[in-house]
């Protein structure tokens, strides 16, 4: 018997990093790594539950930067780069770690690198869109889009024009890619402020996802509780997150993912073997990097790692699934208690990368999810947004500024450690306005370098950039990503004052900074 | 990297990555001191490794995890430098979490310098109007004075719920000149960490938002503790002028 109404929602992000400028440039690994143990894995758990017959269902957001850089040729090259050197690592690691108990793992990450170097060239072409556009029009997967550069809206309340900018492209980007408009929009960190909604309603998005304290504490009480959407003036739907079915997997104390048997994220020969051994598999780097290859589980709290072991794993992401289906069942027998009538609705938006790339395990506990849940006697009903919008009758009311992540507003992005970007990236939108006023509608040159100064002011826009500053992994690129955006744009734009534009730079900025190549830079036009 | 991995390693080996580690060993010191050594630097990179795990903003940063620790490439150290000032009349109010919002302010430097040579010049203020709604009358308003050569500050808000917006005067004995003014923002209402501190609520409500999970929900984690010392810019110059003229 159905119980229990489920969407599953995968957001899929990476800032955009290419540098055509660099032989080989290791922040381009990010793109590289969740290819390797999310995208593409994912891809074949698809087509396996496919020729299974098996009813799968989910949402799925792919920023336009991160479409941007799968449908891009240099990037495609160099991941084609990356996978032979990883296929190549993997053939070694079989040979060194014959006769140990690590033989097991390395005959998995070599199956990962050969399946993905084929998926990857034959399959796709290079394009794994191609496979996610299957998928869709299949009617398994509901794609949507994101923020343009995924900025945090709410810090750009008041220059509308980024709003807008931000909203336009991803339309347009999505559009361009999956063949259909996005119907939904998954807002950067769900980040929400009074008014957005006029926006996305403007580019006909239906719906977004909201963070769990923006439901319960609607303006109007929230009849079916964080259990369905709400609806926002102009009719565009609020989907809450179901705070427990995401601890599930996110809660640092009781989630799956940090189950002892799992595999380690951290502990990885790049930080164990002889560097002699390691140096051809880490081009671009005269330092230790991860490598991908770990072969230890989590364990617990200590420093003595155990050895990984696939197939008892294996056996416990199928325990997890079942684990996971009970207590949602247990859930919704509490909710009806609680007086919601009807299956609820559990909405369970996750980052994708957080399967395969960081929970190793987590394509396989996808796969497994999908199977068990198809069997009736699970009472868990797949469900995407828009199904859930056409057969509701929504309540309507407002939300208040909100974000997801803890402590639920702007603190990670605005903070003092991050706050002198938005000094500069205010000003540079104040200009890209005052340069369209002044050129609204030119050729040629001047044409090429105002697109490419809405590239640029895009860009550094990237909720990426104070996100990284904030947690201090790469700060010194995150700190330059910025500085060098906003420097280009002041460039661009003190170049078009006097009437000096250095083309051949340019021509330079446009091949190294080319997102969007279809933007108009008309799209910063005023909007008050 | 194990204690038995580098225990096996010549000296030479070792020298080197303590280098690379800034250790910057001393010559007297012995192979099982250097182990030590380099032992308690791991051991304190995987510490803070692992205090990545978990959560959403720790999965966002394992996205970027595997090069954290690298240096950049040659080429790529010499920074773009940014502009360090716009010369232009500016004041952005931008809006953090419903307590605190970030103040941007700027004025043109050959107008201000203008204003300091002469003997009745003051200061700048920052002046905040506080509304009931956009586009009515201003309830209140409080300066706030600003000390020479700052460029930004956090700034408390006191009502919730309220709209307010900046001026950026230029006080001088007798007068104050408006240079510029911000968009008006609205604080949020006043809401509770756990919606179920929502006023009002009947007691099948309460049931329901306590299924809801509203005790596990992103306002009820990992809240800041106070205003002291948060945000962390605060401390550079504290909010007691705006507080004692608030009361």
């Amino acid at each position: 018997m159905r119980c229990v109404d489920f969407a599953l929602v995968l957001n899929a992000h990476l800032p955009f990093v290419r540098h055509p400028e660099y032989p080989v440039f290791l922040e381009e690994r990010w793109l590289f790594e969740a290819l390797s143990e999310t995208y593409l894995p994912l891809l074949r758990v698809f087509h396996k539950l496919e020729e299974d017959g098996v009813p799968f269902r989910l949402t799925m957001s792919f920023s336009p930067t991160l479409t941007s850089m799968l449908t891009d040729s240099l990037l495609q090259d160099r991941y084609r780069q990356y996978l032979d050197l990883q296929l190549e690592l993997a053939e070694r690691e079989l040979v060194r770690t014959e006769g140990t108990p690590s033989h097991k793992t390395a005959k998995v990450y070599r199956q990962l690198h050969k399946h993905n170097l084929g998926d990857f060239h034959e399959v796709y072409q290079g394009n794994i869109l191609r496979g996610f556009s299957y998928f869709q029009k299949k009617g398994h997967l509901e794609i949507i889009t994101s923020a343009a550069t995924h900025a945090f809206l709410p810090l750009y309340q008041n220059h509308p024009e980024t709003i807008e900018a931000q909203l336009q492209i991803a339309a347009e980007v999505h559009t361009r890619a999956f063949g259909r408009p996005s119907r939904g929009v998954w807002l950067p960190e769900c980040a929400y402020f009074p008014g957005l909604e006029r926006t996305l309603r403007t580019h006909k998005f239906e719906y977004f996802f909201a963070s769990a304290h923006a439901i319960l504490n609607a303006k109007d009480f929230p009849r079916a509780g964080a259990f369905a959407p709400l609806a926002l003036p102009g009719g565009v739907a609020a989907f809450p997150r179901d705070m427990e079915s995401t601890n599930a997997l996110w809660s640092p104390d009781r989630g799956y993912p940090a189950d002892p048997v799992y595999r380690d994220f951290y502990r990885d020969i790049g930080f164990d073997l002889d560097l002699d051994y390691l140096k051809p598999y880490m081009p671009g780097s005269d330092d230790r990097l991860a490598t991908g290859f770990k072969y230890h589980a989590v364990t617990g709290p200590t420093d003595q790692k155990v050895l990984y072991d696939p197939d008892r794993a294996q056996s416990r992401v199928k325990e997890h699934v079942q684990n996971f289906l009970y207590n949602r069942r247990q859930h919704a027998a509490r909710i009806a208690e609680a007086g919601v009538a009807g299956p609820p609705l559990l909405v369970a938006p996750f980052d994708a990368e957080l399967f395969g790339h960081w929970w190793f395990e987590g394509v396989s506990w996808l796969d497994s999810f999908f199977r068990q849940v198809a069997d009736p006697a699970n009472g868990v009903e797949l469900v995407v947004p828009t199904q859930v919008i056409a057969a509701s009758d929504l309540q309507q009311t407002e939300l208040a500024f909100s974000s997801w992540a803890a402590g639920g507003y702007a603190e990670a992005w605005l903070d003092g450690s991050n706050d002198w970007i938005y000094r500069h990236t205010f000003k540079a939108v104040e200009r890209m306005v005052e340069l369209v006023g002044r050129f609204p509608d030119v050729q040629g040159r001047k044409q090429r370098a105002l697109n490419q100064a809405a590239r640029e002011v895009l860009l550094s826009q990237a909720s990426d950039w104070p996100l990284i500053i904030k947690s201090g992994t790469t700060v010194g690129y995150a700190q330059r990503r910025v500085k060098e955006h906003i420097a280009n744009f002041t460039r661009i734009y003190e170049s078009l004052s006097s009437n000096t534009m250095d083309t051949e730079w340019l021509t330079t900025l446009e091949k190294r900074n080319n997102v969007f190549p279809d933007l108009d830079y008309r799209v910063f036009q005023r909007r008050n | 990297m194990t204690r038995d991995r580098l225990e096996g390693l010549p000296l030479s080996v070792l020298l080197e990555l303590s280098v690379k580690e800034d250790l910057d060993p001393d010559e007297g010191l012995s192979r099982e001191e250097l182990i030590e050594d380099l032992l308690e630097v791991y051991e304190e990179d995987r510490r803070e490794r692992e205090t990545l795990q978990n959560l959403i903003l720790k999965i966002e940063q394992t996205k970027f995890a595997s090069l954290s620790a690298r240096p950049s490439p040659e080429s790529f150290t010499q920074e773009p430098v940014l502009p360090g000032a716009y010369d232009d009349d500016s004041v952005d109010l931008v809006l953090r979490d419903p307590s605190w919002a970030l103040v941007l302010w700027e004025v043109r430097k050959k107008e201000l310098d203008g204003w300091t040579q002469e003997p009745s010049f003051r200061g700048l203020t920052l002046r905040v109007l506080e509304f009931a709604a956009p586009d009515t009358a201003c309830l209140t308003f409080f300066p706030i004075p600003i000390p020479q050569g700052a460029g930004s500050r956090y700034l408390h808000l006191p009502t919730p719920g309220r709209w307010y917006s900046l001026e950026l005067h230029v006080q001088f004995d007798r007068e104050s000149r408006l240079i510029a003014r911000s968009a008006t923002i609205q604080a949020p209402p006043e809401l509770p960490d756990d919606p179920k501190d929502r006023p009002g609520l009947t007691p099948a409500q309460v049931k329901l938002l306590d299924v809801s999970g509203s005790a596990l929900c992103e306002t009820a984690r990992a809240r800041p503790a106070g205003p002291k010392g948060y945000p962390q810019r605060i401390g550079a110059w504290d909010d007691s002028s705006f507080q004692d003229l608030a009361e």
